[in-house]
């Protein structure tokens, strides 16, 4: 019983663990956007 | 007679104390002469190895008669408490001033994390983050499936999770997992946990030569196609996921500034600071790390019955997350349709950057020709990115269900 509680804790770990990875994906894919959109303004200023 | 034999203490304390610790003593002896060894063959890694073994041959040889006859070292003594016996005992144990002021706080293994920061390379990890992160996933399966385990073995939740990170194969997080929720077993974790780590250069070649077959390690990955990302994107994403990640784990804190801030100087361009990092900083904790490892498996110390357990829970983390590593490159190469070469997987076990060049030497033993060490550094750095989430949910959650987990 006490092997299947902390499965199912690995388990809400695993899912926590997944979602918390796709939020730093986001941030990577956010800061991307915004620095490569800052980048053009840069050559058309030069 | 007697007598004479007290000149020599380290024979008369092995002769006279109790088999099981003169056996350990013993043992233990012999067990540092394997490490050094092995480091000097290059299967294990030389840099904790050497101190570690040297560290444990010392100790062990080196019991003497203290006070009231007890027997011990004048190396370090791992159980004090209290300030008053701190405050005699440093002044006696040659080591002891390392251990309280910068292990036993975890500020060694920061240390560590910053110059591994430093060394670390995330262009790829940027690039190509969904599929660095999900291999990092895939690869913790031995953190996730080894805490049930340990937990069903006896361990309380905290002790399970602390054995458990061993999976992850970060020594820091290791570290600082078992000094935040099993201070009791702390030393036998650590110890079992970076000699795991070391052991992997010695464990996932074999690993990889029997799972994955030759034509797929040999797989050849085009390098010049990872973008050149700019030292601004870098420096941003560093100090936004140190952001976030402190807001949501702040227990982690100090992991996560140690190993940012090393990312952070590499990417500012401050060649003195990363130098400094990554050369007497890394080097020099990794020495004391190792050293202190050696030295706390004293006899004394580590014959302790769980110790076996933790041995067994320990391997079975780590090559559970070796196995689910390789499971998610073969993954990984289904989906890319034969592009990805499976090895990668395995360097998302993290152990920064020991893994990625397990990866890279058993892909240029199957093909000289296969480039993939700019690759693997991806789910490389990723798998320290998931450990330390791990570490701040086990670290945080821990003891909010402990109760629930136990069912009383």
């Amino acid at each position: 019983m006490v092997a299947l509680r902390g499965l199912l804790f690995s388990l809400f770990t695993l899912a926590l663990t997944a979602v918390i990875s796709l939020l730093v994906v986001g941030i990577i894919m956010l800061i991307y956007r915004v620095v490569r959109r800052r980048q053009p303004e840069k050559t058309e200023g030069k | 007679m007697l007598q004479f034999w007290q000149l020599f203490q380290g024979l008369y304390t092995l002769f006279t104390s109790e088999p099981k610790i003169a056996i350990g003593r013993v043992v233990l002896i012999l067990l540092g002469f394997l490490l050094i060894y092995g480091a000097y063959k290059k299967v294990l890694e030389g840099l904790i190895m050497i101190p570690m073994g040297m560290g444990m041959i010392t100790v062990n040889g080196a019991f003497l008669v203290l006070e009231a006859g007890k027997y011990g070292n004048i190396f370090v003594d791992p159980l004090l408490s209290g300030p008053t016996a701190l405050m005699n005992i440093l002044q006696i144990n040659f080591l002891q001033p390392i251990y309280t002021f910068a292990f036993s706080n975890g500020l060694i293994a920061c240390l560590v994390f910053m110059g591994i920061g430093a060394i670390t390379d995330i262009d790829y990890l940027i690039a190509s983050p969904m599929t660095s992160m999900m291999l990092a996933v895939a690869a913790e399966f031995g953190t996730f499936f080894t805490f049930p385990v340990a937990l069903a073995c006896g361990l309380n939740p905290g002790q399970s999770a602390a054995v458990a990170i061993i999976g992850g194969a970060d020594g820091p997080m290791v570290l600082f997992t078992s000094l935040m929720l099993a201070k009791d077993l702390f030393v036998p974790i650590t110890v079992v946990g970076y000699l795991y780590l070391s052991l992997t250069y010695g464990i996932y070649p074999f690993l990889i030569k029997w799972l994955v077959p030759k034509r797929l390690r040999g797989l050849e990955m085009d390098w010049r196609t990872i973008p050149r990302i700019p030292r601004g994107e870098k420096l941003a994403f560093t100090a936004v996921a140190a952001a976030v990640l402190c807001l949501l784990f702040p227990v982690a804190g100090p992991l996560y500034f140690s190993f940012f801030v090393g990312v952070a100087i590499k990417e500012s361009d401050l060649p003195r600071h990363v130098q400094f990092l990554s050369e007497p900083i890394l080097y020099g904790s990794t020495f004391f790390l190792g050293s202190l490892l050696g030295v706390l498996m004293s006899a004394d110390i580590i014959m302790n019955a769980k110790v076996l357990m933790l041995l067994l829970l320990g391997l079975l983390a780590i090559l559970l997350s070796g196995l689910g590593g390789l499971a998610g490159g073969f993954i990984g190469y289904k989906l890319t349709k034969g592009k990805m070469n499976p090895l990668i997987g395995i360097a998302a076990v993290s152990c920064v950057p020991t893994t990625a060049k397990i990866a890279q030497k058993e892909a240029f033993l199957a093909n000289k020709w296969a480039m993939i060490l700019p690759f693997a550094m991806g789910p490389n750095v990723a798998g320290v990115i998931t450990t330390s989430i791990i570490c701040g949910i086990y670290v945080t959650g821990i003891p909010m269900v402990s109760k629930l987990l136990l069912g009383s």
